[in-house]
């Protein structure tokens, strides 16, 4: 039976929507969207791909070849007062990509129940099917209705992006959206659930309030309600912004909690061409629990934890981009912390499997403390084609990620493009267990056709 | 105004008595070379008129021809309206082709942001990136976006001789920034034709050297000033040319809003 509010949440979003549905008729419609089938080309380890102690006996059936396929399907209508926003998203990917280069934080399955969907969390999507080795899923990545009631005014309910920030593989200032991939940044990442309310009384400053219920562990009761808010203000060569979450009612059990109670800054400062920006949060506590030393449970880790970017950019006459960026990760664990996860994973493995909790800590560039990432990216235009070179090193715990790619455009409509990467993960110091150290997978090729329409 | 003297002079002249006239020519070259500068600066006011359109609204499109291949068409829709300041504002958001739909700048004086089709994110860029080609063109995002501002108001000129271009003449004008001003440029080289006074050629250099040149043609009249439909920028770099058709002009538009120079706008644009 339904919980009487979320009858309220959907009448609420009913009343909402119709007047946004009777868009005039004047109103644009778009339909758009893409199709992405991709390959993986693994490079099997030595020892083959089950000798890690994240993958023991490759529970998760990593294959040399995978594949992924993913459609979206966006409709937006926008009237002069009112829009509406719809994108679907349907993904086929391999069950090793929940931790192969993934940030996303979620409370991963049972690997000796593989199939059973009862301990896969929302985190991971809105539906999902699993037939072995892959997942099928569903992702409503926005459905959202605007008015705008005055210029200076927006309101929009539903599920929405609140991407906001200037790190290029981070952004720390970013407190309502799930955290993204450092090592894909373009990835899609899915909306939150929320009432916006966003008022620009001038040009130089852009303020947000909004209220949103968490992406996971949400119960329904209203103690869970979150609450935000975000200032922009921007004079000339220098933009900066406040940003504030009241996480509602804090978790003391085990169940992850990625809302606690926060406060984060951020700047953007041009000085003779090049960008000079950082971000900073304090959070109530970290996200992100610590691992017992052995196979005990994770434990919550209390206290206020802080994390800050400072980055670099410019852009060259001829082309080439480059970003540098440094992010210090309080969420992040240090090395006492990294041992016991290495040593709980082992002790798991011999007692009868890795618990989802733990699969789920593995979070591959959240997972030291420091990371110092260069993002080179340069057009060849003769071929259409841009080349970009990602490295991230975390010079804590010994690792570096290599990501170079190379996106071409393959006809002359503009409406199919090919993408070639190779993503390395590198350990020079195994004793300090890193997360390349750790991964399953150490080296892949990855080709993939995008055709947008 | 200094064009009108000029015409002023030249109309007396033929009424003067024959003795007096060689006398009274070489006073008037005389006094003529040293106001070069200032009949350089009647005609560059002149040519940029077409900047003096105000609120206006463009639909073009973009068609970049690289190593002889013609690459896929981008249309764009152009809102242009100067601030109650002065400051110049400007916003493109590209419709087509689908991979880059919903990309969107908005320039506000040297202030860039970027809203990017692929993640619908929308960040400010340094000031580096305005000398960057805007969609893989030959264009950059300030010669899209500094549309809206006129040469003089932001470079100093000076007149360097007459030629003719495709066969036009054409007056030729040396502009250089003015002090204090942050262009993407360290000189521009402009003809203007004689007859209508309109920008026929516009040579951007850069580190000493010239990069590219931009011709303008098919002027059409809106409201009263005459505007360039069509702008083809040549690289001199490379084997590029990127042609940019103005398909819609209005001026005055009631299209072109206040709420659009605002990155709150931005995020709204799919």
């Amino acid at each position: 039976m339904k919980r009487p509010s979320y009858r309220i949440a959907i009448l609420v979003f009913t009343v909402f929507l119709i007047p946004a549905t009777g868009i005039r008729l004047s109103a644009e419609v778009k339909f758009s969207g893409e199709l992405k089938p991709e390959a993986v080309f693994n490079i099997p380890p030595s020892s083959g791909y089950g000798d890690t102690p994240l993958n023991p006996g490759n529970w998760t059936d990593i294959n040399d070849l995978m594949f992924r396929s993913e459609i979206n399907l966006k409709l937006n209508a926008q009237g002069d007062t009112s829009a509406l926003d719809l994108w679907f998203q349907v993904k086929q990917y391999p069950i090793a990509d929940l931790f192969t280069g993934s940030a996303a934080i979620a409370e991963a399955m049972n690997p000796g129940s593989a199939g059973d969907l009862s301990g896969y969390s929302s985190a991971v999507a809105d539906m999902f099917y699993v037939v072995d080795p892959y997942i099928f899923t569903l992702d409503i990545m926005r459905a959202s209705a605007s008015w705008m009631p005055a210029d200076t005014l927006r309101i929009t309910f539903g599920r929405q992006s609140f991407l906001t920030g200037y790190g290029y593989g981070w952004n720390p200032v970013d407190l309502a959206n799930p955290p993204k991939d450092p090592t894909d940044p373009e990835a899609y990442l899915r909306g939150v659930d929320a009432l916006n309310i966003q008022y620009s009384p001038a040009s130089w400053i852009n303020t947000r309030f909004y209220g949103a219920v968490p992406s996971q562990g949400f119960t329904w009761g209203y103690e869970q309600i979150l609450a935000g808010a975000e200032i922009t203000i921007s004079v000339p060569s220098l933009e900066f912004k406040l940003a504030g979450l009241y996480g509602g009612k804090e978790n003391s059990s085990d169940v992850y909690d990625i809302y606690p109670h926060a406060g984060a800054a951020a700047f953007y400062l041009d000085v003779s061409g090049i960008g000079i920006y950082g971000e900073g949060v304090v959070r109530s506590r970290s996200r992100r629990n610590i691992p017992a030393a052995d196979d005990n449970p994770s434990i919550i880790k209390e206290g206020p934890v802080y994390s800050a970017l400072a980055g670099l950019e410019y852009y060259f006459p001829s082309g080439l981009v480059l970003a540098s960026e440094y992010f210090y990760n309080g969420e992040g664990w240090d090395d006492k912390e990294r041992k016991d996860y290495s040593n709980s994973l082992l002790d798991q493995s011999n007692n009868g499997g890795i618990v989802g909790e733990y699969l789920a800590l593995y979070t591959p560039t959240y997972f030291a403390r420091h990371y110092v990432l260069m993002n080179l990216m340069i057009p060849w235009y003769a071929i259409e084609s841009i080349f970009n070179l990602n490295l991230i090193w975390s010079p804590d715990s010994a690792s570096i990620i290599l990501t170079p790619n190379a996106v071409f455009n393959l006809n002359y409509e503009g409406t199919l493009t090919s993408e070639i990467w190779y993503s390395g993960m590198f350990s020079y110091n195994d004793t300090e267990k890193n997360e390349a150290w750790l991964a399953p997978i150490n080296h892949s090729l990855w080709f993939n056709l995008r055709y947008y329409f | 105004m200094k064009l009108k003297f000029l015409l002023l002079i030249a109309g007396i002249v033929p009424r003067l008595k024959s003795a007096v006239r060689p006398l009274f020519s070489t006073a008037l070259i005389l006094l003529v070379l040293p106001l070069s500068a200032q009949d350089a600066s009647a005609i560059l006011n002149k040519a940029d008129r077409i900047f003096e359109l105000e609120n206006v609204y463009s639909k073009s499109t973009l068609t970049i021809t690289r190593s002889g291949r013609e690459q896929a068409p981008q249309v764009m829709e152009g809102y242009d309206s100067d601030a109650s300041d002065g400051t110049a504002r400007s916003l493109s958001v590209f419709l087509e082709p689908p991979r880059v739909a919903g990309t969107a700048y908005l320039m506000i004086g040297d202030n860039l942001w970027v809203r990017f089709a692929s993640t619908g994110r929308t960040r400010k860029m340094s000031s580096s990136a305005k000398k960057n080609s805007a969609a893989g063109s030959d264009f950059s995002y300030a010669d899209m976006g500094e549309g809206s501002s006129s040469f003089s108001a932001q470079y100093q000129v000076a007149y360097n001789g007459e030629e003719r271009i495709n066969g036009t003449p054409c007056h030729r004008l040396i502009l250089t920034p003015s002090p204090g001003e942050r262009n993407t440029y360290e000189q521009l080289v402009v003809w203007v034709t004689k007859e209508e006074g309109h920008y026929l050629r516009i040579q951007y250099s850069d580190k000493g050297a010239p990069v590219k040149y931009m011709d303008l043609e098919d002027y059409r009249l809106v409201g009263d000033i005459e505007y360039p439909f069509l702008i083809t920028m040549h690289s001199l770099a490379r084997d590029s040319v990127s042609v940019l058709k103005t398909d819609v002009m209005e001026f005055n538009s009631s299209k072109v809003e206040e709420r659009f120079f605002n990155t709150a706008y931005l995020d709204t644009i799919r």
